[in-house]
């Protein structure tokens, strides 16, 4: 009662100052809303490309909040668009260059909780975990209460619905409003999503959820949850009656593997029933993408799956699942890594005639600081409990009984490009359907990928225009070679702020007619003179990066490569996919960033430079 | 009396002044006796908390137990209330001052910008919403892929053309996927493409001669700049949408600061701290920081 009189009385003061502009602003408004779904394409192909983050956490998130996040969707909208704005810590934040477009992708489960329990509401005190939480929260604990909260979600062992729909609405509709007011097309895409945070026994299955709709469809249903069900089938079926109800259209990029104990990429459905086709076509429909880096280790390979690949091992992540709370095996790489995955994808088209795991690439960042950066010179780590700090490396990330997992571990790991028309929900959307994209670990590289059958090396002199007249780009099919050979144009410009290009490579995968499965990695381009050497390797390209002050030599590496490549094992029976990796010179890992800022004294395990690297969607190769 | 109408701290001040006349007005009848009213809301909200966790609707008898439930703690509040009990309770001191917090973020969050003020806020932020230069150029860049001294070379063919026509300019320098002749172009455009950098040192080059070289992440360039616009102030109706925004983002933060410190100005505020571990200086900076 008070909080209506009060309401009233606030209305009627300011009410006769007000009327004019409230007007003026609906009409502006509705026509910027009407723009954005209609794409005008200016030219038949896409000559630029995006970047963006498809995968960010604000303080809506329960673990975000326990974990010190006090900023939420403004800061995190103008952050992505190049502003300047205060993190949690306190700290002032900006990035180098601004992104095009950002999704916020808070988890759905329990979306609101936590601002509930700061904010005292009643519902909230009445939670079992209540006095536990609150009292970390009052005592500044945020850390154990983020791991708390993440523990008894990944184990089910919460004692509240996390899809309570009265908590979730209110939240829901305020997600939508963020996302239509920094919608800018032509200038900035704010996409309306969230992440579905499937978890079976601490196996991380999540999914970011991405609509190309505008608010008017996407507020009209609350985000599917955890809560709902783990089983990506009725995550599905949740989206399918969205389109149908709204006319709409939505897509999911699974979370990186890696945490999933070998249960991103199975051989049967979640629910233990063996493969039909409807499943098969059902996986590859809505989820188009791949998230095969981001800040919890990369995930495109692993050496263990790939022993003669002398680029694998990078910044993996094998501990064990989301938790710790079962550690990891050999056995399960294979399905929870990138290439693996587009392996095991090629058996099941060979085998049954669909292909479930048929995916582009994109990077991102899954920071929970609500500072989307994946820049090593301006880390602001996981979660903002690991906000730039001189001590922030040895601060362990996942705790268990089996083990730690430490922040020096994490890495600023990666943007997602895409290929578009024009800086909209729309255009970019349907070049993320169309999977022309790709992921990188930080770098802005820009990496151009075709597949046809008569490219020649004149065709690089005009290698748009030829590319996209004479063949498809990354994400595209080729099909019943007869008997031509595939050729590929392969392009990398290198990021002017970044390092230099050691090489552009491509990895091959195929699958023999009785399943067993192959990859190779070929060296297409390199810098410098170097020849390859009895092992059929390029040499290193050695590493320039001066430890004492954070310089490095761009001119070991080159600033462009291209080249046309064929396939010199090419069975025109067999299906096979390619896909881009271009690798960079060495720079500097954030860890040399920190060490030089904050004089940190490391042990010698953490790591002080590494190679930025781009992967792109592949193309497939099918006989029919 | 326009500008002071518009003062924040006197709308929350006013509302807090009638709000407090319409308290005494609403429970003058109610002052003398100890009564309590539980009506139609009071039940409705004891019956959704109820279902909101158990996920059904409470049985008579539940219900029954709750409103009793409601009640003891309701007397206990009243009484407590009376007792002074809520004072230097550190929870409760936190949550009221949220509430305050919450009043204000209310306040901001009705109180729409006119055009005047949104036209105020852009010359106040002019640096934030000045257009960036934007240029009509030729560029050739002299790439360290393809040379073993570029920048003696571009220095070179700098020095050798001065006077050499667009048409063979062109092919001195190496193929990179740029354009040649870019029409005003924007430097942010142009930092986004070859880095902050080049677009920053073209700034003090002179116009209509062939100028450099200038470095960038790609090699050195030379460059003849055609035409160069100056950054200007947009119109309020080209970027209404973002003004808005931003004003009223650092409005419900100003007005939080502004409400802070006009109430901090009616109390004195005073360091007590004798205890030897502390510099005497540094109790008096404090002293003087926390006064101002």
């Amino acid at each position: 009662m008070k909080k209506l009189t009060f309401l009233l009385v606030a209305l009627a003061l300011v009410a006769c100052k007000n009327d004019k502009t409230t007007e003026v602003n609906t009409e502006k408004e509705t026509t910027s809303e009407t723009n954005s779904t209609s794409e005008s394409a200016s030219s038949e192909y896409p000559t630029k490309v995006f970047w963006g983050d498809t995968h960010l956490h604000t303080d809506l998130s329960l673990d975000a909040g326990a974990f010190g996040n006090r900023i939420g969707m403004d800061e995190a909208y103008k952050f992505a668009r190049g502003e300047e704005v205060t993190s949690s810590t306190g700290l002032k934040a900006k990035l180098a260059r601004p992104l095009d477009f950002l999704v916020i992708a808070d988890h759905s489960d329990g979306m609101g909780v936590f601002p509930g329990i700061v904010n005292k509401e009643e519902w909230a005190t009445k939670l079992k975990e209540y006095p536990r939480w609150r009292k970390f929260y009052d005592e500044g604990k945020n850390s154990e209460m983020a791991l708390d909260i993440i523990s008894n979600f990944s184990q089910r062992t919460l004692s509240f619905k996390t899809n309570d729909s009265t908590m979730m609405r209110p939240v829901w509709n305020s997600v939508v409003e963020a996302a239509e007011k920094y919608n800018e097309p032509g200038k900035f895409t704010a996409f309306i999503g969230y992440e579905w945070t499937s978890l079976i026994k601490g196996n991380n299955l999540h999914r970011n959820v991405i609509y190309r709709d505008n608010g008017d469809k996407a507020i009209t249903q609350i985000p599917y949850t955890n809560e709902d069900s783990s089983d990506p089938e009725k995550l599905w079926e949740n989206l399918a009656s969205y389109e149908e109800r709204t006319g709409g259209q939505v897509l999911a990029i699974p979370h990186n593997g890696n945490l999933s104990n070998g249960m991103m990429f199975m051989e049967e459905t979640i629910s233990g029933k063996e493969f039909d086709e409807a499943y098969l076509k059902k996986r590859a429909k809505w989820e188009p993408l791949y998230e095969v880096t981001q800040i919890k280790g990369d995930g495109e390979t692993h050496p263990y799956l790939s022993p003669n690949d002398e680029f694998a091992d990078y910044e993996n992540w094998d501990y064990g699942n989301l938790d710790l709370s079962a550690l990891k095996t050999n056995e399960m790489l294979e399905h929870e890594y990138a290439r693996s995955a587009l392996k095991i994808g090629l058996k099941y088209k060979t085998t049954m005639g669909t292909n479930p795991y048929k995916f582009g690439m994109v990077g991102s960042t899954d920071s929970h600081t609500s500072l989307a950066t994946a820049d090593d010179d301006n880390f602001y780590g996981k979660a903002s409990n690991v906000e730039p700090s001189k001590d922030r490396w040895k601060h362990p990330f996942v705790q268990s009984d089996k083990g730690i997992i430490y922040t020096w571990q994490t890495i600023a790991s990666g943007y997602a490009a895409v290929w578009a028309h024009e800086n909209t929900r729309a255009s970019i959307w349907d070049a993320m359907a169309r999977k022309e994209t790709y992921g990188t670990t930080g770098a802005r590289m820009q990496i151009r990928f075709f597949g046809g059958w008569n490219y020649t090396d004149s065709d690089l002199s005009n290698l748009v225009e030829a590319g996209y007249s004479k063949g498809v780009p990354m994400g595209g099919d080729l099909i019943n070679a007869g008997t031509k050979k595939p050729t590929f144009i392969v392009y990398t410009l290198m990021d002017p702020l970044n390092g230099s290009l050691d090489r552009i490579q491509i990895v091959k995968g195929w699958a023999h007619a009785d399943g067993t499965l192959e990859e190779k990695v070929f060296d297409v381009v390199w810098s410098g003179n170097r020849e390859i050497d009895s092992n059929g390797k390029v040499p290193s390209v050695g590493n320039s990066v001066n430890l004492e002050d954070g310089t490095w030599d761009n001119s070991i590496g080159a600033t462009e490569l291209k080249a046309v490549w064929t396939d010199p094992n090419f069975d025109p029976t067999l299906e096979a996919f390619y896909y881009v990796r271009v690798i960079e010179i060495p720079t500097p890992r954030w860890t040399l960033y920190d060490k030089l800022n904050y004089g940190v004294e490391f042990t010698d395990e953490v790591p002080l430079t590494h190679t930025e690297r781009g992967y792109t969607s592949p193309i497939w190769y099918s006989p029919k | 009396m326009k500008k002071l109408l518009k003062d924040p701290f006197l709308h929350f001040i006013l509302i807090g002044v009638i709000l407090f006349a319409l308290f005494r007005l609403v429970n003058q009848t109610t002052e003398t006796k100890n009564t309590i009213v539980i009506n139609d809301f009071d039940i409705e909200n004891i019956i959704s908390t109820w279902e909101m966790q158990w996920k059904r609707p409470p049985t008579e008898q539940e219900i029954q137990n709750l409103i009793n439930v409601n009640l003891k703690q309701e007397i206990f509040y009243q009484e407590a209330l009376k007792m002074n009990l809520d004072h230097n309770d550190e929870i409760i001191k936190r949550r009221l001052s949220q509430k305050m917090q919450f009043l204000s973020n209310d306040i901001a969050a009705m109180i729409k910008p006119t055009d005047a003020d949104l036209e105020d806020y852009i010359q106040k932020n002019k640096e934030k919403y000045l257009t960036p230069y934007s240029y009509s150029l030729y560029q050739i860049i002299f790439s360290p892929d393809k040379r073993d001294n570029n920048l003696k070379d571009a220095t070179d063919v700098l020095n050798l053309n001065k006077n050499t026509s667009f048409e063979e300019m062109k092919s001195k320098g190496d193929a990179l996927p740029f354009n040649y002749h870019f029409t005003n172009i924007n430097a942010d455009e142009l930092a986004l493409q070859f880095g902050t950098q080049f677009s920053e040192a073209l700034v003090n080059q002179e116009l209509n001669n062939w100028v450099g070289p200038i470095p960038s992440g790609f090699g050195y360039h030379l460059v003849f700049i055609t035409q160069k616009t100056k950054p200007e102030l947009p119109k309020l109706e080209d970027i209404r949408k973002e003004i808005t925004r931003d004003y009223e983002y650092d409005y419900q933060k100003e007005l939080n600061e502004s409400i802070y410190q006009e109430l901090k100005k009616q109390y004195d505020i005073r360091i007590d701290i004798k205890s030897p571990d502390f510099d005497p200086e540094f109790v008096k900076y404090l002293q003087e920081k926390l006064n101002n």
